[in-house]
Order: C-alpha cells, then sequence, then structure tokens
C-alpha cells in the first residue's frame, strides 16, 4: 500500500527560516495529486523534501507505516521527473532507461525486457538507440518518464514536466501521464503552476501559498468553492468584493446595498466569476454600470465595468456584443456567489 | 546539497598541496644561514637586501621590458587577426587560423633554438649582430600572439557584424569604427589579453634559454641560474617578492575584470 | 581576396613566417646536414646515444605520471569546485590559479626543500620510521613527477571545471533518485559527461610535461634527463650541436604526433563532439 501521508513536515535550506511549516498532506495509494501555486510558494521545496533531496527538519514522510524522512535519496525508490528532463546526456535512450535497474543489479535479460517493454508503451521503441540530445522536446519527456517508471517507484514525483513543451504537445503529454499513472496504478506528485493542465488530469488539488496549503479538494470543488480569498482569486474568480455579514446569510456591501448568498460566519468578502453575472435590462437590476473596456476572448466578449462598487468584470457571450460606453445593468445569483472568511 | 566528508577532506588536502610549498619559500627566505631550509636556523631580513641587489634588479627591468613591449606588440599584430577570424569564416580563414596558432604546438626551447640559428645566420651572413634583447622581445612576441588573438576572438566571436554595417549606415568612416565601437566594445579583453600575456612573458623561460646574452638575462633565468648553483635563500626572498607582486596583480584582476573573465 | 583581408592577415601571416617557419626550416635543414650534405647521420647518432634513449625513456614514463597523477587529483577536486558557489568558489577557484602566475622557479624551489637531503620528506619519513639515515630524493624521476604534477595541476583543474559547471544538478540528481550512491554517480554520471575536459587537460598536462623545462632542470638536473633539459644541456654545456637540431625536430614532432593522437583516439571513442 503506498498511501503516502506528510504529517508536520518543515523543511529549511539554511537551518534558520523555514520554507515549509507544519505542513500536511495525505495521498490515498494511485491517486495523482497536484500542487498548484504561484511562483516561489514553495512547490518545488516540498518535491524535493519528499524525493529527499532536501532533509526535513521536523515531521514525517509516511508512506504506509514507514517513516521515509531518514532513507537516503538513492534508497527511497521514488520515481522523479525532472522539469529539465535530466536525462544522462552520454547515455542512449536504452541505457538511460535502463540505468535504475542495473544499479538494482537485475538480471541482463530481465532488464532488456522490462526497458523494452516500458519504452513500448511510451512509443519509443524505435527511438531506443538515439542520444537525448537527438530527441525532441516530447521524447525526451517520455523518456524522462519511462525511466522514473521502470524502477517501478513507490511514489512519482513530477517537477513541472510539461512547462518546455509547445501548447500542442503540453496536452498530449498530460494525457499520456495520467494514463502511465493509472496503468500502473502509481501515487503521483504533479508540480505546476498551469491550472488548466493540473484541473485537468488530477484527482486532487493542493492550492499553495507561502509554503502553506490554503486548500485541498478535488478540482470540481475547488473551482467552485475556494475556501479562501487567495485561492478565489488564484482560480479566476475576477470580481472579489468586501462585505460585512449583518444576518445569517444576509451581507452588506461597500454601496449599501445587501446581498443575499450562503451563509458563512466571520465573512469577509464574497466572489464571483464574470461568466456568473447575469447583464440585462430587466427592471429589477442589482446594480448599474458603464463599459469602460472590452477585449475579445474567442468565445465570449469581456467587459470592465465602472459600477459604485468599483470595477466589476463580467462576460457574455458572442451573441450580446454591447460598446464600450454602454450602460448595463447586473445582476448578481446567488448561486454564483461564492462566501468567503479568510 | 550536502558534500561527502571523505571529498571535503580529499580536497582540503589538495589545497595544502597546492599551497603548502608557497609557504616553504616564504618562510625560507627568512634563514638566517645562506642555506634553503626548512624550518629555519633563525629570522634576518638580509636575503631581501640581496633581493634587491644589481642582477636581481637588472634582470627585473629585462623582463619588464620584454613583456611590455611583446605584450603591445603581440596586441597590435593579433587584434586585427582575431577580428578578421571572427568576421571571415571561410575554409581559408580556418586554414590560417591553424598557421596563427602554429607556435602553440612548437616547444618553447625548441623555438628558442631556432630562433637562435636564425640569430647566428644574419650574423654569418650579413654580418649584423642582431641585439640579443630585440631577439628575446621577437621570441616573447611569437609566443604571446598565439593568446592574444584567443583571448581577443573569445570578445569578436560575441560581436554583432550587422552593428558595423549599422555604423556605415550612420556616415562612420571604417576608421571611426574602429575607435568609436570596435575597440571600446572590446576593452574588457583587450585589458585580460595584455595582463595574461605580460604575466606569461614575465615568467616564460624556455623560450629564453639560447637567447639571453649579457646585460640582458631576464630575471626567472637569473634565478634558475642562482638555484643550480648554490640557492642561497636570496632566491626565496626575490620569490617572496614576485609572489606579493602577484597577489597584487591578482586582487586588481579580481576588483577590475572578475575571474570569469580570466583564464577561459 | 579583397584588401581588407589582406591587411588584416599578411602582417601577422608575415610574422610567422619569418619568425617561426622560416627558423623552423633552418631547424629541419641542419638536422639533416652533415658537412654540407643532406644525411641521416645526426639522427643515426642520436638514435644510438644512450642518454637519448634514457632521457626519451624518462620523458614519456613521467609524462605519463603526471598525467595520470592530475587526473587523478584534478577530477574529484574539480568537481567539488563546481559544485561549490557563490564566495567560496570564487576563492577556491583563485588559489587554484594562483600557482600558475608565478614563474616555474619559484614554484619550484620550495620542493628542494621539501625533497633535498635531510628535507621535510626526509625527515617526516624518518619520524615514520621508514628510513634511517637522512635522504635525498632531489634529481630523481619521482622528484621530477611530484613537482611537475603540482606545476601542472591547476592546467588540469581549470580544463574540467569548465566542463563540469555545465553538468546541471538535476542530471545528478536524477542518478541518485534512480538508486546510485553519490560515487556511483561520479563514476556513470559525471565523469563521462566530462570526457571533452578531460581530454583538453590530458592533452595541455601531457604535451606541457613532454615539453617542460624549468622544473626537470631543477628538480631532475643532469640526474634525471628528459629531452627538453637534453637539448639545453648538449648545446651550452656539452657542445655537441649537431645533435641539438637533430633533438629539436625530433620534440616538436613527438609533440604534435601526440596531440594529433590524442585528438584522434578520442573522437574515435566519440567523447568529444567536433566544436572547434
Ligand atoms: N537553494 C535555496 N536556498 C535558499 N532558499 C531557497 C532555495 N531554493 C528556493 N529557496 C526559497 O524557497 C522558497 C520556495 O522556493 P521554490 O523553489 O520551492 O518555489 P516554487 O514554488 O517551486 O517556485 P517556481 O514556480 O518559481 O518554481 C522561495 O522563497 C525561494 O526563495
Ligand atoms: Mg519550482
Amino acid at each position: 500500500m503506498a498511501r503516502l501521508v506528510l504529517n508536520d513536515l518543515k523543511v529549511s535550506y539554511d537551518g534558520k527560516v523555514n520554507i515549509l511549516e507544519d505542513y500536511n498532506l495525505e495521498i490515498e495509494d494511485g491517486k495523482l495529486v497536484s500542487i498548484l501555486g504561484p511562483s516561489g510558494c514553495g512547490k518545488t521545496t516540498t518535491l524535493k523534501a519528499v524525493a529527499g533531496f532536501l532533509q526535513s527538519t521536523g515531521g514525517e514522510i509516511l508512506i504506509g507505516d514507514e517513516d521515509y524522512s531518514k532513507v537516503p535519496v538513492n534508497k527511497r525508490n521514488f520515481g522523479i521527473v525532472f522539469q529539465s528532463y535530466a536525462l544522462f546526456p552520454n547515455m542512449t535512450v536504452f541505457e538511460n532507461v535502463s540505468y535504475g535497474l542495473k544499479l538494482r543489479k537485475i538480471p541482463k535479460d530481465e532488464i532488456e525486457k522490462k526497458v523494452l517493454d516500458i519504452l513500448e508503451t511510451v512509443e519509443l521503441i524505435a527511438l531506443k538507440d538515439r542520444k537525448p540530445e537527438n530527441l525532441s522536446g516530447g521524447q525526451r519527456q517520455r523518456v524522462a518518464l519511462a525511466r522514473a517508471l521502470v524502477i517501478s517507484p513507490k511514489l512519482l514525483l513530477l517537477d513541472e514536466p510539461l512547462s518546455n513543451l509547445d501548447a500542442k504537445l503540453r496536452i498530449e503529454m498530460r494525457s499520456q501521464i495520467k494514463r502511465m499513472q493509472q496503468k500502473f496504478n502509481i501515487t503521483t506528485i504533479l508540480i505546476t503552476h498551469d491550472q488548466e493542465e493540473c484541473f485537468s488530469i488530477s484527482d486532487k488539488v493542493a492550492i499553495m501559498n507561502d509554503g502553506k496549503i490554503e486548500q485541498y479538494d478535488t478540482p470540481e470543488n475547488i473551482y467552485s468553492n475556494p475556501k479562501s480569498i487567495f485561492v478565489a482569486d488564484f482560480v479566476g474568480f475576477k470580481n472579489l468584493l468586501d462585505v460585512t455579514r449583518i444576518s445569517p446569510g444576509v451581507y452588506r456591501l461597500s454601496n449599501g446595498k445587501n446581498i443575499e448568498a450562503e451563509d458563512v460566519e466571520n465573512a469577509k468578502k464574497i466572489a464571483i466569476r464574470p461568466q456568473n453575472i447575469a447583464v440585462g435590462q430587466s427592471s429589477d437590476s442589482f446594480i448599474e454600470g458603464t463599459i469602460k473596456v472590452r477585449t475579445y476572448l474567442g468565445e465570449d466578449y469581456q467587459y470592465e465595468v465602472d459600477t459604485d462598487l468599483g470595477e466589476i468584470v463580467v462576460s457574455t457571450s458572442k451573441a450580446i456584443a454591447l460598446n464600450t460606453g454602454d450602460i448595463i445593468k447586473l445582476n448578481f445569483p446567488k448561486d454564483g456567489i461564492c462566501v468567503l472568511a479568510s | 546539497m550536502k558534500k561527502s566528508k571523505v571529498l571535503t577532506i580529499f580536497v582540503c588536502l589538495v589545497f595544502f598541496y597546492l599551497l603548502f610549498p608557497l609557504f616553504i619559500t616564504v618562510v625560507a627566505s627568512f634563514n638566517s644561514k645562506d642555506i634553503l631550509t626548512y624550518p629555519i636556523d633563525g629570522f634576518s631580513l638580509k636575503w631581501y637586501k640581496s633581493a634587491f641587489s644589481s642582477s636581481y634588479i637588472s634582470g627585473f627591468a629585462i623582463s619588464f621590458q620584454v613583456g611590455v613591449v611583446a605584450t603591445i606588440i603581440s596586441l597590435c599584430f593579433g587584434v586585427p587577426v582575431a577580428y578578421g577570424l571572427a568576421k571571415y569564416k571561410s575554409k581559408f580563414t580556418r586554414a590560417i587560423k591553424n598557421v596563427f596558432f602554429s607556435p602553440v604546438l612548437i616547444p618553447g626551447i625548441v623555438l628558442s633554438y631556432s630562433l637562435f640559428l636564425g640569430w647566428v645566420f644574419i650574423a654569418k651572413e650579413f654580418d649584423t649582430r642582431l641585439p640579443k634583447l630585440l631577439v628575446l622581445m621577437l621570441a616573447h612576441i611569437i609566443v604571446l600572439f598565439p593568446y592574444t588573438i584567443r583571448v581577443i576572438g573569445g570578445a569578436f566571436e560575441k560581436f554583432d557584424f550587422t552593428i558595423e554595417d549599422a555604423a556605415e549606415s550612420l556616415g562612420a568612416t571604417k576608421k571611426d569604427f574602429i575607435l568609436h565601437i570596435l575597440l571600446p566594445s572590446i576593452t574588457p579583453a583587450i585589458i585580460s589579453a595584455s595582463v595574461l600575456s605580460f604575466i606569461t612573458s614575465f615568467n616564460d623561460i624556455p623560450i629564453s634559454i639560447f637567447l639571453y646574452g649579457r646585460g640582458s638575462t631576464p630575471l626567472p633565468i637569473i634565478m634558475m641560474q642562482d638555484v643550480e648553483k648554490y640557492g642561497d635563500p636570496s632566491v626565496a626572498a626575490v620569490s617572496v617578492v614576485l609572489l606579493f607582486m602577484t597577489i597584487g596583480i591578482t586582487y586588481l584582476i579580481e576588483k577590475t575584470l572578475g575571474l570569469n573573465n580570466y583564464g577561459r | 581576396m579583397n584588401k581588407e583581408k589582406l591587411v588584416i592577415f599578411l602582417p601577422s601571416l608575415c610574422l610567422i613566417v619569418v619568425l617561426v617557419f622560416i627558423p623552423l626550416l633552418m631547424l629541419a635543414q641542419k638536422s639533416l646536414s652533415v658537412d654540407g650534405t643532406i644525411s641521416f647521420a645526426n639522427y643515426l647518432e642520436l638514435f644510438g646515444d644512450s642518454t637519448f634513449k634514457k632521457a626519451l625513456k624518462n620523458t614519456f614514463s613521467i609524462s605519463f605520471f603526471v598525467v595520470f597523477a592530475t587526473l587523478l587529483i584534478g577530477l574529484p577536486t574539480a568537481y567539488f569546485i563546481s559544485r561549490t558557489q557563490g564566495r567560496l568558489k570564487n576563492v577556491l577557484l583563485l588559489l587554484t590559479l594562483f600557482p600558475l602566475l608565478t614563474n616555474a622557479v619559484v614554484r619550484s624551489i620550495s620542493w628542494m626543500i621539501i625533497l633535498g637531503y635531510d628535507g621535510i620528506l626526509s625527515r617526516l619519513m624518518s619520524d615514520l620510521g621508514l628510513i634511517d639515515e637522512p635522504i635525498s630524493l632531489m634529481y630523481s624521476k619521482l622528484a621530477v613527477i611530484i613537482g611537475s604534477t603540482y606545476i601542472f595541476l591547476p592546467l588540469m583543474i581549470v580544463s574540467l571545471i569548465g566542463v563540469m559547471d555545465n553538468i546541471s544538478q538535476e542530471i545528478e540528481d536524477a542518478s541518485i533518485s534512480l538508486g546510485a550512491s553519490r560515487l556511483q554517480t561520479f563514476f556513470n554520471v559525471i565523469i563521462p559527461n566530462s570526457m571533452a575536459g578531460i581530454i583538453v587537460g590530458v592533452v595541455l598536462v601531457f604535451t606541457a610535461t613532454l615539453t617542460a623545462y624549468t622544473t626537470p632542470n631543477i628538480l631532475g638536473g643532469t640526474r634525471t634527463v628528459v629531452l627538453a633539459t637534453l637539448v639545453q644541456q648538449y648545446g651550452t654545456t656539452l657542445g655537441r650541436w649537431e645533435l641539438v637540431s637533430s633533438i629539436s625536430i625530433f620534440l616538436f614532432a613527438l609533440t604534435v604526433v601526440v596531440i594529433t593522437l590524442i585528438n584522434k583516439s578520442a573522437s574515435l571513442v566519440g567523447g568529444r563532439n567536433e566544436e572547434k
């Protein structure tokens, strides 16, 4: 059983400042979890600590019941795919992939069988005698993945594995990663700063900020129910409005109007996505505003609207084209509002 | 990432090996007796007095002159060549590049002897004894020339030659371009090449072996002869003076250019 | 051939022809002439000369040992320096390069003190009970090897650091994560990917030792003669000028052959990508 638990993990580069502190994360066996967050929040640090390149200064890294935090990197048997792929330039594709097995003193014919098997899965058999310098980005990526998987790792760790690929390859590769991960049923941590990438293939997502996990949940929940202002902002709630709770389920906005939404004690802000704001001419409109800027986003238009609540971003489908200077009426439907306490 | 203890200890020993001999030289130069030993029998500064004696001083003057002249002239020849090699890339330039780097292949003492034969030839055929100082300078120019091309060439390789066309389109003459754009943009390389060349010339021994004459003996040759003859601590004292001069120069390089520009 | 190229290259070509090619040709001609006629007599005499044979043997064995020793010491040291960061790295580089900036006499005299009669090494050995009488290691082959290793080690280290700096930490991490120890990683990943620098270092150190004059002269003297010191001894000391030219040509040819051989075999093994 390879259920991973990070328990009160502490990590520091210099022994003074803890980059990660009281870090907790639990990953079920065979699940793929993404860690998402802005640059410098500690994603790579987390991965390095789990991998063992950084010695954690406190806490536990449990796989099943066994604590791995003191096990040396080369004894951990985790598969790691590096951002630069880190293929050995002096070895062919075949040698790269077989390296880990050779170190394990596995008989030669068995190595050959395993390596050819996995190269077949990642469709690289034809290139097995090439050197990494003669491979394309996507091919290198697959070699790196095969090399990490062939050792039957307890855990697969991927640090921004797709960031060096172009947009089309990225989509292809991410489904390949997902396929492989499911085929081998391997517990996986994927580091990324691409929201779409991580939502599309993850079982769960951990949103990190400043060395802490802000929210750990399924992609669907994070998308529609962010638990903090940071997460809401990070996952595209463009409109964040200050509120005070005046009675259960009723909040007062900065322009003095009241709004109804799900009840949250200590609510500080409400968040709403541009596409959840209803644009219309009906008389019972909530607020009014003037369109300042219009941007075309392919499927819809997005408008920056000046209102007495400040600037509000709304979007409409292509069918309804409004112009700069138009005065429009906006409604905030109750189920599109997300109430945030922190 | 932590390094292994064994490796750290090993590297400490290596640096001990690199630096301990220099330390011994410094200590030995203060010996009160006239032998080179460590530890010393007593403390004395008298070898520093002889270090500043006339023969060493004149050797220093010779080496200094040769070094400065050879550095400047090899720059004069080397800068245009480096420019040409970087600008024109053809079979032809690759071929003559080998010609220009050929002195590197010739052992210093062999080059020295062949130039000595040239000197003898001119003395016989034209009845002219070329001054030894001049021949020394010529020999050192040859030794420095490839280094100069390499260091300056490194700078020209990074130079964007469309700038030359741009300057021309703005009305600059060839001379304007060279003086106002080309040379200023490679000044750091010229400085490193000069320092490297001077130090190389100042320290080179084999190239001078057959070429020095009375009154034109370079300092390192004088030092070597003294070591061969008796080896009292005055050579150590001269060495210490040179060491400290080198430290000064290294410090200046580090402050002005940074180490990475040097020795690459 | 346009005018600009002519102005740029011609003066330097003349310089090289006049000061390198013509003197070398004169040297070759002299080595091949006896009493005005062309003959291989000088070379025949040379190859029969026992001192020359000894010098040749010394030169090669010393060069091999020095290359071996500088590699052995240089590889871990260069690796350590390339994996050090910040100020300390600069300091270590500076300390490595510093001895290169002084002349070979300065760097050799301390070895006279260390290796000489009743010197530091001799006393250390008798303290350890290895010898009963004070000894001198001066003028031995060992002395020349130790001194030359000392002098050429920085060359090797600098050549190696150049390539090792370009081996990314991630590649090392990858090897370790796949189960290799640090030592295995050093041999499987670092060394194979440092091949270009190793070859440069080997060529530099081998040819430098092959043609070195000062250190063998000071530490080997007349007892351990190498080709470069033989040129000088047969010339200025013994007056056997007829041999000096042929030794010189031989030494020059040897250098060229060695450099070509190392580079050729390196490109055969495939360690070095054509880059020049
Ligand atoms: N080697 C190091 N020594 C000291 N501090 C470091 C080191 N590497 C990273 N840090 C610090 O640790 C924090 C987290 O860095 P980390 O590399 O984990 O960020 P990240 O989330 O991976 O960012 P990115 O998306 O840019 O890769 C940052 O504040 C960074 O400055
Ligand atoms: Mg990162």
